[in-house]
């Protein structure tokens, strides 16, 4: 069979931009084969990757060369080859004019590719994880919708296909909708004839076509292959095609085989289709019943796609009339939320990441301004040059050009070394990233992110020309040629000259102070991340989530129960048989040898997960319902939680076995919520309210829990602060996970296998492996300590650039007063005097940069406030540290050149 | 486009002449790759994969070489290699500039082995 070739790799499609697809395989092809015999012998990958980037580029090269040699041939005196041939002249001059500024050139590209380096890894980044978060043209219109009941009905549900459907009928908002199951499939397949552990993801017939991304091969799934018995099929991915089928076309209609049994290849999804999330392999239809469906026990998280024109208010108008509709056809008050897909699973760190963008920003700013800089001194040295340029006939139109090239191929030379470090950029972001941020290992520098290297750099670069490029449309051919005394070469007065330069120093100053106060707060706040008190004792205390097995009484799915007493009763029936099995497990671990204590809550501290629950309403004078302004965090607990954790009760008790579901229904709360609630007030004895509306009103039906008990605030995520939290007892609701919570007696042997040995015979699924809960809390931290790290590294390049944009313009205006100094020395003046001359100039701009950065920081740090943790975004300290930052690098920046001024002969000066 | 012309032989340049006599030495199987290995191997020269790309390009805008490309081949990860050979004009080219070489070298055996 003849092998099907491979993708086309980076270089593949850099080559087939100048020649055939097959001359530029053909060519890969043969690199290919001496990459293969340079590994064989021992070269080091990275060498050879270096190696065979430099080829390709070279090839390129020729490919470009042999082309333009082909159409000089054939169109020699046309247009573009005059043209081609002008800019390869402009070229020829710009390269020699850099190259007899080596000192210029070289610090200009260090600035620039810094700056786009940096910009370029977190634009590849911004692209990864937001950008592609939602494949397909419809990202911008895909919705996630769901409803929850409002609690103890229910165990938190999302929207079904039930509902989906209904959306799809009853409203206009949606141009179609469809369906997945957050929860991935861990599936057993064989690959190659091997075992292979891989995920997938279980999806309503309808909801592939929704991101309108065609299959690479077959199709999507029809909808009679959502019925059981018909549902043996499956889509792959483009990479689980590669490795189970080596890319074959023909595997469709092939079997893979899925957990032992065999399912069709119906499609393959192309490159780079990875919803929902990257490691997803394969997608099964999901063939919920419609008795499930109904009984909302299967997760779903419904997807619509809203028709074109629809915004997002008009949806969730329509859709709210629709679900109180829905909510009372079945006699329940349904809530419901509707988010774009795509900030939904981007979630916070697409909002980190976007303020990220913004800081790089600032530090290509201060390098465009640095370059600027620097073009301009290096402008005005040239002056006489320019002017007898000038005077022998050439046009303004023609030097204007000249410097515009001239920064451009500082710009492109930028945009190289950019590309360079932004690979290395991305590397340490694979390596220290924090795994927290969805999608961040698939950031890669492709073709579309070196495109914005270039692009940027360019860009940087000709705003950066444009400044200098004026200056010689502006140019004075009498004075510039003249020697005057005190008369700058260029003409114009000292001033004047030197504002330009001034303007940029002071606008790089204020970028500056805005991005140190920006960094000083979130290491502020990482300091104090690091030395927060939790709320309980996390050692030897270890910690699994598992989901419950399936109780052996079947029960009655209670939402198709319409009577509320029987659906009550039925709930109440569900709830204690789910608990006899938590009991059951509970009592196991307690036995094993070397165990001190077990205990079982929701979501387990610093864990993957979290439930949140609004609508919660407290009476602070009697008969009047105020609700909560905030959304309190809420875990449903065994009875010897509190101990387990050593969580301190300030007032009241904490549950009992008492606490069933006949009993009154009870909470207890964190010293948070007390505060919130019934501030200056016991807590204990108090009522809540649950069934509040999204108006502030309380509902028709009162559905209230007493509090008996206040206990200390934990810290779910270090970063929460001092959320309100709220505890139900598990035998009153529950949920079909549970964190288990185990701590070791101390200098117990290992008992990690022992508790998940006794979780698997239990029946409960481990959706991990016991960890120790101070990993974990080390672990919640990377994520605001890498923002901090980054947003540091950004502060300090900026820094050290506008360190070198001061000494360029005080250097500069050093050796414009050269002989102004010496006949001040010659006529009395003392040394120190003129130094200080040079440090005042510097000190002038560094004060007025910093006061107007500090101006601007306190304008834009609230943007940095969900970052921040026990710091305000107007923190004294940070605001304070940042200008002494800032003055001591102007400050440093101005001393060589103040010494040099300090050291001018006059009698030389005066002589020559 | 080719460019051969009648009887007259194309002239051909210094590198050209050294691809053009290692085409004729590998035969049948002369690729990019092998193309390079021969000179390296005959003549110590260090060439660049670029400097064979164009000129094995210049020399068959010439018409002096032909190329196909052969089958796939999985070391190559599925890519096909381009093989040359060398046409009538390439090989009436080759002998002309040895004939001149030859020609322009008759008599002076002994001040090339003094120098």
């Amino acid at each position: 069979m003849t092998p099907r070739p491979a993708k086309p790799t980076l270089g593949e499609r850099i080559l087939r931009r100048v020649m055939p697809v097959k001359k530029a395989a053909a060519l890969v092809g043969d690199l290919d084969e001496e990459v293969t015999t340079r590994t064989s012998q021992g070269v080091s990958r990275w060498r050879t990757n270096s190696w065979r980037a430099l080829q390709i580029a070279s090839l390129w090269w020729a490919a470009w060369r042999i082309n333009r040699e082909r159409a000089t041939t054939e169109c020699a005196g046309s247009a573009p080859v005059r043209w081609l041939d002008g800019t390869q002249r402009d070229v020829r001059h710009g390269l020699r004019s850099l190259r007899r500024r080596p000192t210029l050139a070289l610090t200009a590209v260090l600035t620039l590719g810094l700056a786009v380096g940096a910009a370029t890894a977190v634009y590849g980044v911004l692209d990864a994880v937001v950008l592609r978060a939602v494949p397909g043209p419809n990202a911008a219109r895909l919705v996630s919708v769901s409803y929850t009941l409002p609690p103890p009905n229910l165990i938190g549900s999302s929207l079904n296909h039930d509902g989906v459907d209904d959306a799809a009928e009853r409203t206009s908002v949606f141009e179609r909708v469809g369906a997945w199951k957050p929860k991935p499939i861990k599936a057993t397949a064989t690959v190659n004839g091997e075992p292979a552990d891989l995920l997938g993801a279980e999806v309503s017939t309808s909801f592939l076509p929704l991101f309108a991304v065609a299959p690479e091969l077959g199709r999507w799934f029809l909808a009679e292959e959502a019925e059981p018995g018909r549902s043996h099929v499956v889509i792959l991915s483009d990479s689980l095609w590669r490795s189970a089928f080596s890319g074959d076309p023909s595997a469709i209609g092939r079997s893979l085989i899925v957990d032992g049994d065999p399912y069709e290849v119906v499609g393959v999804m192309p490159d780079g289709f990875d919803f929902p999330r990257a490691a997803v392999r394969f997608w099964v239809p999901d063939t919920a019943t419609a008795d499930e469906r109904v009984s909302m026990q299967h997760d779903h998280i419904a997807i619509g796609l809203l028709r074109p024109g629809v915004t997002m208010a008009s949806a969730r108008a329509s859709l709210a009339t629709m679900l109180t509709r829905m909510g009372q056809d079945r006699g329940l008050q349904l809530r419901f939320s509707i988010d774009l897909l795509r900030d939904q699973l981007v979630g916070r760190a697409g909002r980190v990441l976007v303020l990220l963008f913004a800081a790089v920003g600032f530090v290509l700013a201060v390098a465009c301004g640095n370059v600027s800089i620097l073009l301009l001194i290096s402008h005005s040295a040239r002056a006489r040059e320019t002017a007898i340029r000038l005077s022998l006939g050439a046009g303004r139109g023609e030097l204007v050009r000249l410097a515009l090239v001239e920064s451009m191929l500082l710009g492109l030379a930028g945009a190289m070394l950019g590309s360079a470090l932004a690979v290395l950029a991305v590397q340490a972001v694979h390596a220290f990233g924090p795994a927290t941020i969805p999608r961040l290992l698939l950031t890669r520098v492709n073709i579309g992110v070196l495109a914005f290297a270039i692009a940027v750099s360019i860009a940087a670069s000709v705003l950066a020309g444009l400044l200098p490029a004026v200056r010689s449309l502006r140019l004075n051919l009498e004075t510039s040629l003249g020697d005057g005394l005190f008369v700058a070469p260029g003409g114009g007065s000292l001033a004047s000259r030197h504002r330009g330069q001034a303007l940029l120093v002071l606008g790089q100053l204020v970028l500056v102070t805005v991005l140190v106060v920006g960094s000083c707060l979130l290491l502020r706040s990482l300091v104090k991340l690091l030395t927060v008190d939790v709320g309980f004792n996390p050692d030897r205390l270890m910690a699994v989530e598992a989901a419950l097995p399936e109780p052996p009484t079947s029960t009655t799915p209670h939402a198709v129960i319409t009577d509320p007493a029987a659906r009550h009763a039925a709930i109440g029936q569900a709830v204690a048989a789910r608990q006899v099995l938590v009991d059951q497990l509970l009592a196991d671990v307690r036995a094993i040898p070397g165990v001190e204590s077990a205990a079982a809550m929701t979501f387990v501290p610093t864990g993957s997960g979290g439930a949140f629950r609004a609508g919660l309403g407290v009476e602070r004078t009697a008969g009047e319902w105020t609700p909560l302004p905030e959304h309190a965090r809420d875990q449903q607990v065994t009875d010897d939680f509190f101990k387990t954790l050593g969580v301190h009760l300030i007032a009241g008790r904490t549950f009992t076995t008492a606490d069933t579901w006949g009993a009154p229904h009870v909470v207890v709360v964190s010293e948070g919520f007390a505060r919130l609630g019934w501030p200056g007030q016991s807590a204990v004895g108090q009522y809540i309210n649950e069934n509040m509306g999204r108006d502030g009103r309380p509902g028709s039906t009162p559905e209230l829990v007493q509090v008996v008990g206040v206990v200390a605030n934990l810290r779910y995520e270090l970063a929460a602060g001092d959320e309100p939290q709220i505890y139900y007892p598990r035998r009153q609701l529950d949920h079909p996970e549970i964190g288990l919570l185990v701590r070791s007696a101390p200098g117990s042997a290992s008992v990690e296998q022992l508790v998940m040995n006794r979780l698997q015979s239990d029946g409960f699924r481990a959706l991990g492996y016991l960890a120790p809960m101070v990993d974990a809390i080390r672990g919640s931290i990377v994520e605001p300590k890498f923002y901090a790290l980054v947003l540091t590294l950004f502060a300090i390049v900026s820094v050290v650039l506008a360190g070198v944009g001061v000494y360029g313009v005080t250097g500069h205006l050093v050796s414009q007063r050269t002989r102004e100094m010496g006949v001040r020395l010659a006529l009395g003046a003392r040394r120190e005097q003129i130094g200080a001359l040079i440090l005042r100039a510097a000190g002038t701009l560094a004060l007025i940069g910093v006061v107007a950065g500090l101006m601007g920081a306190a304008s834009l740090t609230g943007f940095l406030r969900s970052l921040l943790f026990e710091v305000t975004p107007l923190d004294a300290a940070s605001f304070a540290i940042a200008p002494v930052v800032v003055a001591l690098t102007a400050f440093v920046a101005g001393l060589g050149p103040a010494r040099r001024a300090g050291k001018i002969d006059p009698a030389t000066l005066l002589r020559g | 486009m080719p460019k051969s012309r009648g009887s007259i032989a194309t002239p051909v340049r210094d590198l050209e002449l050294h691809v053009l006599l290692a085409v004729l030495a590998v035969g049948a199987e002369a690729y990019p790759l092998a193309i390079r290995d021969a000179i390296v191997e005959r003549t110590s020269r260090r060439v660049s994969r670029a400097a064979v790309f164009i000129t094995l390009e210049r020399l068959e805008d010439k018409g002096l070489v032909r190329s196909w490309y052969g089958d796939p081949t999985p070391v190559r990860g599925g890519r096909a290699k381009r093989f040359f050979r060398a046409t009538p004009a390439g090989i009436a080219a080759t002998r002309a500039a040895l004939d001149l070489l030859a020609s322009m070298s008759a008599g002076l055996d002994a001040q090339l082995k003094r120098s």
